[in-house]
């Protein structure tokens, strides 16, 4: 090749990527599959890609195990992705256009892929469902997007107040009676942590944005202090003046200044979050079944919904959703699958990995008693229990970077006022509004 | 093959002398035309225009797009060039890099000479010191960051642990959680880090400075610190230039021990400018814009590179 031939292969690639930049645009969604043809989601043939976070492996591996034995005809692969990487995993695989036929992942990050058109619009499967009604609507919602539905729950993870009853009772506190309120709680907090040898009263995911989200926001929740506001997708954040949120700050501040929480608060990542609580060295915990049922406390414990400053309960209507991504190769399988996994003999399977059933008609199940602590949570799912509809939680709470932790730890470990951390907060969260909602 | 004017031409080119009667170089080669030259070196050429030009080509394409990790995308013009300075983060973040590129250029390039100067001779032990050296290193910064990330854990962690032995603090330090002391530890982790790179440098251009001078220098009574500043520094100035350059471009790269031991957090208050791009990409999902942050990082490093590389040539004698 002469130089003037090497020029000439040049010119003709910059030419044809000229030719790419030239083309304007294009639509970047997959194609939708035809749910409404007949047959749709019975008798399908083939394989089934599950993508699950890696949490939510054990009960994904043994419902696919029962599946496959029933189904011949339809294999179901279950492949794990990590928790934090799981959403820029399928984005990239969307982009790439080679995506798994179920999605199974954070129901809270579901709106983000249902905003941007890359699920199939499930609402004339949702609708002929037998148990529609009996799904819970907290985190049916989450995968509503116009009036249509894109997802549906799977498998609930919901945060609650776990206290201590041994604990309880040492500090001269009724067992029976958990604490209704924050204040309720800073003062039970300090009578357990009066017992002295280490024991405290409360205990927190200080350094841990996901946890600040899971645990501490239901709080404020609970008195209607909502962070997003608006239509997804057109939202703000409500923080300088939202007081619910103030006065839940305000009440971990003083818990934290008064060492009712313990030290290592301040740095828990999430990495060792609840040991201390399953531990028995703490009276008050805001956690999850999935650590308790880790752990197998050996003292007998309480739960209840997350308290707001003065008054009401919330909780966080998290877990898993499923949903069936445009481009899909066996979209008909995934439904028989998802179908499949709702039913009853399914979902009691989930708390003995750690979730909760999201069909509310299983609460009196006999094969559920066991699990005082999961009926609570379903118990929530069916009243207070919530979760922000919304594409910006990701950027805006989720992120160690993001604005929610950063003005949850300088309230609660910081010298500013709580009401001063939040106003001044806001701009920073309008900031991340913008760049999550542009 | 070689033509008979080609062979003229190179001859007449030989002939050729400069006025002080040194004849200059032929211009071509007598035995390998141009066109051989072109042929060897295409491989290599088509490999970097498909793994370099094109993506970089494409990249400024998706630079001037809104091209988001999903869904639909837009040609855009220069919009996202014209609204970097919007950009408050990445403004913060630059800063951040250049202050964090400032803290640790010097005190790398001297650890990496003091260590260099300790182990130059062949003397007993030197072998053992240098690996030992080198050995961080080899680790890399992703392997020590996660140790860093364990040992940095109040109450439990080995550091917090050293210090409360020694009556320093009361061991339940939290170094991650704010600006200065997580800025400051990662500052003294990337230096342990990859000094070792910088020693190693410098070790090869001070062995391959002749003894002699050494000797004659001090023949002329010059002591140890005259020799190292008159004879080692000086003739070390280009493999110096070239550790700076190479410590500067990685500062200004830095995101694994970010990533890693403080996600930028809190808030964005140690975002380095790579950290931040990778944020817009794969978290905010904007990765029309994160190309055209990298694209201007890429154009800053070139500049200041180009910069360090015109300011070495300059004083070559």
């Amino acid at each position: 090749m002469t130089v003037r031939g090497v020029r000439s292969a040049l010119a003709a690639a910059a030419t044809a990527l000229l030719a790419v930049a030239l083309s304007g645009c294009a639509n970047g969604t997959l194609k939708a599959a035809n749910v409404r043809v007949p047959g749709f989601g019975t008798d399908a043939h083939g394989t089934v890609i599950v993508w699950c976070r890696g949490d939510t492996q054990t009960a994904e591996d043994e419902i696919a195990a029962r599946f496959n034995a029933t189904h011949p005809h339809l294999h179901v692969k279950v492949v794990p992705i990590p928790d934090t990487e799981y959403e820029t995993k399928l984005a990239t695989a969307i982009r790439g256009g080679y995506v798994p036929d179920v999605v199974d992942g954070d129901d809270i990050n579901a709106q983000l892929f249902i905003y941007h058109d890359a699920f199939d619009n499930l609402t004339p499967l949702i609708d002929r469902l037998p148990f529609r009604d009996k799904i819970n609507r907290p985190m049916l919602s989450l995968g509503r997007h116009d009036g249509r539905y894109y997802s549906l729950p799977f498998a609930a993870d919901i945060s609650l107040l776990y206290y201590n009853k041994t604990l309880f009772k040492r500090a001269g506190l009724n067992p029976d009676d958990p604490p209704r309120t924050m204040a309720q709680v800073v003062s039970d907090a300090r009578r357990i942590t009066k017992l002295g040898h280490g024991i405290k009263g409360y205990s927190f995911g200080g350094d841990s944005a996901g946890l600040y989200g899971f645990t501490i926001a239901p709080s404020a929740w609970a008195q209607k202090g909502y962070t997003f506001v608006g239509a997804s997708g057109h939202q703000r954040a409500d923080i300088a003046d939202n007081g619910p949120l103030a006065g839940t700050l305000e009440d971990l501040r003083t818990m934290w200044r008064d060492g009712s929480a313990p030290q290592s608060d301040r740095t828990q990542t999430g990495a060792t979050w609840g040991a201390d609580f399953d531990a028995g060295t703490v009276g008050i915990w805001p956690g999850n079944w999935v650590t308790v049922q880790l752990h197998q406390p050996k003292f007998p414990f309480g739960v209840t919904e997350l308290p707001g400053p003065t008054h009401g309960s919330s909780a966080f209507a998290g877990g898993d959703s499923v949903a069936i991504p445009r481009g899909a190769r066996n979209p008909s399988g995934a439904w028989e699958y998802i179908k499949f996994a709702l039913q009853p003999a399914q979902q009691e399977l989930l708390p003995k990995a750690g979730y909760t059933p999201v069909r509310t008609d299983l609460l009196h199940s006999p094969k559920l008693a066991k699990y005082p602590a999961v009926l609570e949570g379903m118990r929530a799912l069916r009243t207070n229990a919530y979760a922000p509809n919304t594409i910006a939680y990701e950027t805006v709470i989720n992120e160690e970077s993001g604005p929610f932790q950063a003005m949850c730890m300088s309230a609660i470990f910081g010298s500013t006022p709580v009401r001063e951390v939040l106003r001044r907060a806001q701009s920073q969260f309008n900031i991340a509004m913008a760049e999550a909602q542009s | 093959m070689t033509s008979h004017a080609d062979t003229r031409r190179a001859f007449r080119s030989h002939a050729q002398a400069t006025p002080g009667g040194i004849p200059e170089r032929p211009r071509r080669s007598l035995t390998h035309p141009a066109r051989t030259g072109v042929l060897l070196v295409s491989p290599a050429l088509v490999l970097v225009v498909l793994l370099v030009v094109v993506p970089l080509g494409f990249a400024v394409y998706i630079s001037l797009t809104d091209w988001p990790l999903i869904g639909a995308y837009h040609f855009i013009g220069l919009r996202n060039y014209t609204h970097l300075g919007q950009d408050t983060v990445f403004t913060h973040s630059i800063i951040y890099t250049l202050v964090y590129t400032g803290i640790v250029t010097g005190p790398i390039l001297v650890v990496g000479y003091l260590m260099a100067l300790l182990v130059r001779s062949n003397r007993r032990g030197a072998g053992l010191l240098r690996t030992v050296f080198f050995l961080p290193y080899v680790i890399g910064l992703t392997t020590l960051s996660f140790f860093a990330l364990v040992e940095l854990q109040p109450g439990t962690g080995a550091v917090n642990w050293m210090l409360q032995t020694l009556g320093i603090t009361n061991g339940q330090t939290a170094w991650l959680i704010s600006v200065v002391p997580a800025t400051g530890f990662i500052c003294v982790l990337v230096v342990w880090g990859v000094s070792g790179l910088t020693m190693l440098l410098l070790l090869a251009g001070m062995q391959a400075i002749p003894a002699d001078v050494y000797e004659s220098a001090e023949l002329d009574g010059a002591s140890r610190v005259k020799q190292e500043l008159l004879i080692t520094v000086p003739l070390l100035r280009r493999t110096i230039a070239l550790s700076l350059i190479i410590s500067v471009i990685g500062s200004l790269l830095a995101f694994n021990q970010f990533f890693i031991l403080t996600q930028g957090g809190p808030g964005t208050s140690t975002a380095t400018v790579v950290l931040w791009i990778y944020e817009q990409a794969f978290t905010n999902l904007h990765l029309g814009e994160a190309t055209t942050l990298s694209i201007v990082l890429v154009v800053v490093i070139g500049i200041i590179s180009a910069v360090q590389f015109l300011a070495l040539r300059r004083d070559e004698p």
